[in-house]
This record gives C-alpha cells, sequence and structure tokens, in this order.
C-alpha cells in the first residue's frame, strides 16, 4: 500500500514536470483572430480608400462634363475651319414665323468666333438655317436644291426618321421630353438677337403656345451650343498619380548633452543620428486632381486635391524597456518616458517597423510650359501642399537612440510639403498626356518642436497624368 | 519589472504589448489546452477564447501571485467551460476501455518524453482526462473540481483514481515506465 502510494506521487511529479515543459506553437491565424476579436478589423483604410474614389470620380465626371450637355440633344460635327458669320439686325428684335428664313440681311455682320481648328463649327450663316413645317434645316448644305440633301438638324417626332440622313452635322433624338420639344417647332417661334450679348433666344410666339421649358431648350441648342462657338476654355484640369519613393533624414542638434551628465550620457550619441538607426525607404504613392488656369501664353495656375501614402521601414529588435525623451525645456533638462516594446539591440529578434502615413493636401503652385514642338513639350511645375495626416502609425526613437516607442503624443498632424516637377509631354485629341519625375520634400520635422530628433521625409518618384481642358 | 510594463501596456489596449504577450505565453498555453481538448482545433479554439479572456479581464489581475500562474487559471476554465459547453465532458469511458485504447493509438509521433505523457493522457476519457489534468498537473483540490465540474467531490476522488490507474497502464505498456512492483526506479530516471 505504502508501495503504491509513493508510486503515485512519483506518478503526479512526473507529470507535472512533464506538462510543465510541453508547449505547442499556435498557427500564426490564431492571433489574427483574436487581435480581430479584440480590436475589431482596421475600417478607416477602407473609408479613406471609397471616400477618395468618390472625390476622384466625381471630380473625372463633373470635368468630362463640363460644361453640361443639353439634355434637348446630343450635338455631333466634325471640324471646319470656316469662321461663322452672323448678320444681325438694326432693331433688337427680329420676328420670323417657322415657314420662313431665320433672319434676313444685317446691317453690321458680326463675327461669332475666331477661326480655329480645334472649335467645332457647323452653320456658316444663320441666313440659312431654316425652319420648314416641322424640321429645322441647315441649307448651307444643300446641295443642287434637292431637299433629299438637307442637312436637317430638328424635326418633329412624325418625321424623326429624317435625322438618319447624316453626313456633317445631326441631331439625335434623345428621350420624351426631347420629342416634346421638337413637336413644338411646328409652333410660330421668333428669333430674338441679343445685339449686346451676341446671344440668339429663340421664343415661342402666343401665349398658348408659350413653353417656356421647350424655348429653353431651343435656344439653349441653336443659339448658345449649335451656332455659338466655344471659345478656348483658359482652364484645364489634371488627373495623376506618382509611384514613389520614401525616404527621411534625421538631424540631431544634440544641444540636451550640454545638460546631462557625460558619464552618463549614450554612447551612440557621439554618432551621426542617421549611422545609428537603421531603416530601409518604402514604396509610396500619391493620387490627385488639380485644376489650372492659363494666366499667360505659358503660363498656369494651379491647385487641386492630392492623397499621399509615405512610408519607410524601420530596423529594430524585440524586448520591453523603458524608452526616455530627453529635452532641453527653460533651460533645463526634463524628460519623458515611454513604453517601448522595440530597441535598437542586436541581441534579440529582429522586427520591422513600418512608419507608414496617410495624408490629404492641397497643392498650389504654377506651371511653365517652356517648350512645345507640334504635340509634344516640356514642362516645369512647382507647389507648396498644406498636409493633413490621417493616421499617426508612427515610431520614434528615445533620445539615446536606444529604444523605438510609438511616437503618437509626438506627433504632428499639419505639415508643409513642397514639391517640383518636369514634365515631358504629347498631345492625343484634347488630351495632353506627361509623364516625368518629381522630388516632394517635407519642410516640418515630423514630431513637433518638443521631440529633439528632427525627421524630414521626402519622395522621389515617377508622375503620369493627363491635362484637358474644361 | 518588464513584465510589468508589458502588463500595464497591455491594459491600455496597447496592440504591439498584446501581441508581445502573446508571443511569450500562447505555446505554453496551448499545451495546457491541448491537454484538455479533444482535438488539436479545439485547442486552438480554447486558446483564442482564453487570450481574449486575458485581454479583457487584465484589470482584475491583482499582482498577488504569478501573473502566469493568473493566466494559466483562466485558460484552465475556459477549457473547462468550453468543454462543458460542447458537451465533449459529459462523453463517459468504462474504465477497462483504457487497455483498450492503447491499441488503438499504434504510435506516437514524437519521440519526446513530455510529448509521449501528454499524448497518453490525452488517450484517457475525457472525465478522467480532465480530473488527472486539474488534480494532478494543475493542483486543483477535490472540493475546488467538484464546484468547478459540478460533481460530487467523492466522484472527484473516485474518478483521479480510476484515472491514474487506467494512466499507469497505458504508462506501463507503452514501455514509459516500469511496472511498479519493479521498485519504480522509472522515476528517476525521467527527473533528469
Amino acid at each position: 500500500m505504502e508501495k503504491d502510494k509513493q508510486f503515485f506521487n512519483d506518478l503526479e511529479e512526473l507529470l507535472q514536470n512533464q506538462a510543465d515543459k510541453f508547449v505547442i506553437y499556435p498557427k500564426d491565424t490564431t492571433w489574427e483572430d483574436i487581435k480581430t476579436e479584440l480590436h475589431g478589423t482596421p475600417k478607416w483604410p477602407a473609408l479613406g480608400i471609397i471616400f477618395m474614389s468618390i472625390i476622384v470620380a466625381l471630380t473625372i465626371s463633373t470635368a468630362l462634363n463640363y460644361p453640361p450637355e443639353p439634355i434637348l440633344a446630343k450635338y455631333k460635327t466634325e471640324p471646319k475651319n470656316n469662321s461663322i458669320q452672323s448678320q444681325t439686325s438694326n432693331s433688337k428684335k427680329s420676328y420670323k414665323t417657322f415657314t420662313q428664313q431665320l433672319n434676313t440681311k444685317a446691317n453690321n455682320e458680326e463675327t461669332f468666333a475666331k477661326s480655329n481648328s480645334n472649335i467645332p463649327v457647323s452653320i456658316e450663316n444663320v441666313d440659312n438655317l431654316v425652319l420648314t413645317d416641322n424640321e429645322l434645316v441647315d441649307l448651307n448644305r444643300r446641295t443642287n436644291n434637292n431637299k433629299e440633301n438637307n442637312i436637317v438638324i430638328a424635326t418633329n417626332a412624325a418625321n424623326s426618321d429624317n435625322l438618319k440622313y447624316k453626313q456633317e452635322s445631326h441631331i439625335e433624338l434623345l428621350n420624351e421630353t426631347h420629342l416634346e420639344v421638337i413637336n413644338n417647332l411646328v409652333k410660330p417661334v421668333e428669333i430674338v438677337k441679343n445685339n449686346e450679348s451676341n446671344d440668339l433666344n429663340i421664343n415661342f410666339i402666343g401665349s398658348e403656345n408659350n413653353n417656356p421649358e421647350a424655348s429653353d431648350y431651343l435656344s439653349e441648342f441653336v443659339a448658345n451650343k449649335y451656332l455659338k462657338p466655344k471659345k478656348p476654355s483658359k482652364w484645364q484640369y489634371q488627373l495623376y498619380i506618382t509611384p514613389s519613393i520614401s525616404d527621411r533624414i534625421l538631424f540631431d542638434d544634440k544641444t540636451r548633452i550640454y545638460y546631462t551628465n557625460p558619464t552618463t550620457s549614450s554612447q551612440n550619441l557621439s554618432k551621426n543620428v542617421n549611422d545609428v538607426i537603421q531603416y530601409t525607404p518604402a514604396m509610396g504613392t500619391e493620387i490627385g486632381a488639380s485644376f489650372m488656369y492659363k494666366v499667360g501664353k505659358n503660363l498656369h495656375l494651379k491647385t487641386g486635391f492630392q492623397f499621399n501614402i509615405r512610408q519607410y521601414f524601420i530596423d529594430a529588435y524585440r524586448g520591453f524597456n523603458t524608452a526616455t525623451v530627453a529635452f532641453v525645456n527653460n533651460s533645463a533638462l526634463d524628460s519623458v518616458n515611454l513604453i517601448s516594446l522595440f530597441s535598437n539591440n542586436k541581441n534579440s529578434y529582429s522586427t520591422e517597423l513600418n512608419n507608414k502615413l496617410y495624408q490629404v493636401s492641397i497643392p498650389i503652385g504654377i506651371q511653365w510650359d517652356f517648350l512645345n514642338i507640334k504635340n509634344l513639350g516640356v514642362n516645369v511645375a512647382a507647389t507648396i501642399q498644406p498636409t493633413f495626416t490621417l493616421n499617426k502609425n508612427v515610431y520614434l526613437v528615445s533620445t539615446d537612440y536606444k529604444y523605438f516607442a510609438d511616437g503618437e503624443s509626438f506627433f504632428r498632424n499639419i505639415n508643409l510639403n513642397s514639391a517640383v516637377e518636369l514634365n515631358f509631354t504629347f498631345k492625343t485629341g484634347h488630351k495632353q498626356w506627361f509623364f516625368g519625375p518629381q522630388l516632394r520634400y517635407q519642410h516640418l520635422p515630423t514630431f513637433n518642436k518638443i521631440y529633439p530628433i528632427k525627421e524630414f521625409r521626402l519622395d522621389y518618384g515617377l508622375r503620369f497624368g493627363f491635362n484637358a481642358p474644361l | 519589472m518588464t513584465e510589468a510594463i508589458l502588463i500595464k501596456a497591455c491594459m491600455q489596449k496597447d496592440i504591439l504589448a498584446q501581441r508581445e504577450l502573446y508571443d511569450l505565453y500562447s505555446a505554453k498555453m496551448l499545451g495546457i489546452c491541448y491537454r484538455y481538448a479533444y482535438r488539436r482545433e479545439d485547442a486552438e479554439d480554447m486558446l483564442q477564447e482564453g487570450f481574449v479572456k486575458i485581454f479583457n479581464q487584465l484589470s482584475t489581475f491583482e499582482n498577488r501571485g504569478s501573473f502566469e500562474g493568473w493566466m494559466k487559471r483562466v485558460i484552465v476554465n475556459t477549457c473547462i467551460n468550453f468543454l462543458k459547453r460542447t458537451k465533449k465532458f459529459n462523453e463517459h469511458l468504462a474504465l477497462d476501455a483504457a487497455y483498450y485504447i492503447e491499441y488503438k493509438e499504434e504510435s506516437i509521433a514524437s519521440k519526446l518524453l513530455g510529448k509521449q505523457i501528454i499524448e497518453c493522457i490525452r488517450l484517457l476519457p475525457i472525465g478522467y482526462r480532465t480530473i488527472l489534468n486539474l488534480y494532478a498537473i494543475e493542483g486543483y483540490s477535490h472540493k475546488e473540481i467538484a464546484g468547478l465540474l459540478e460533481i460530487e467531490e467523492s466522484t472527484s476522488r473516485s474518478q483521479f483514481t480510476r484515472a491514474k490507474i487506467a494512466l499507469e497502464n497505458i504508462l506501463i505498456k507503452r514501455g514509459i515506465i516500469d511496472n511498479p512492483d519493479k521498485k519504480h526506479q522509472w522515476a528517476l530516471s525521467f527527473r533528469n
């Protein structure tokens, strides 16, 4: 009995010893599951990307649709070099009905537009724009007085087949609203020329037919879009993306050394901080949209909205300690202690700390097109960029260069960057594509003025994008 | 001191500190879970649930006793609750079946003694295994075990005795220990 008891005691001791030494390493996914349960999934980067996508989509769609197309019709034409001559009457108003020619001889000829190969022009003379029973016809291109060759600009619903007769210009019926307006063409209209603004307005005569909506459609189409030539816009929009390398430079004036006991100060401080802290530059990106305004022959002002990702990796080693940030305050040495989970001591497991920032900025600057040969060109641009940082995922090094700690409490949210760029351009249609090197520099330190080691970030990359007129 | 810093950082929900704590103790805690669990996957689930409790209840650790001891108690309680919840604790196997179980498991992959013994414990029916773990390894009293498992104290005692005999038979038959009639010299040899 005693022997059995001793045996079982020994067995228990054996079990305890062996069980205590027994370890199994969990799967990598277990920590991820725990982290998700404790902290949830990170949401803000996704929200940020969605937010940015919406802004970019709105910017592009606005820019591509500016000025807005009239609801009445979508007009297609081929470029012509002829200038539009319009004859206007001495009187402010001249009246025509739908069975007459639009206008008669005018006392003063006015040029509606300068000749420009890039401007779509279709009507050579207002005199030859005719409203028939149910069609708006351009007689300029009528050949051999053959009605079959008329260029039908607008018609009522019954004759909409005529619109299939397409040569150089036509209108496409778009929707029911459009049909309703076209049907009004059978009603008497008046053509009103405003001598001051050179605008043509078309109104339906008679109160019972006075349809303001239809009148607006027609006026906009005939007077403002169809007859009135476009002037080259001084406004352009620009979309771009810049894959870049994010780098950084550290400066430490080390004035705190004079307030420290020389025997206790770190040996590291005799070295350049950039040599002590090892790091790896990483890939960053900037995406943006700008508006440019032409202020001179080759000079543009520009501003816009930009999203930046900039990051680099610090080479660190695991281990918990206290990171001390010492600084001079009122001519005396002061310090802040932070919890550190990473050190610069190589006697531990190595890891990388990702100093990654998400930023939004508003670039404001100028662009000078100093070389243009046919469709090719070169320009330079410079911008200053007030910048707001969206996150604070940064690590700072203790002032003895030994430990790394969370730098959130010293972080500076608002900063100022500047960028210079050289762009090589080529034109395709209305768009001017460009690419070229860009350098961006952060003017204020990443951390506030209390933290004595100043970090300045810089990014160098290749910029791609295009400009197009608004 | 360093552990105190780590605990403080974990209480502040510092994700890096939590990862550090997890890296330090997860292997050991999974070893505990593995002794209680029916399958390896269950052990991973127990570990996850246990660590979530540890991080959420860290403020209840009052620096009485070791931090590791406190963590072990949380993990063991989590394992017991897991078994109760999945009803695996209610599985029952007769004592005699232990002989059969031994032959069912033809081989133990690891040649290491600790691994072999743990695998032998895992061959026991879940009721025996749990009480053996709690009493012989974790050091709970039969009264505490009775409260924890909601059984009679006498049941805990009898189950433990049976569990020990079953385990002894398995260990002897696998050649891990000698028969006690042979003056149980094995015990001395395994302590080294």
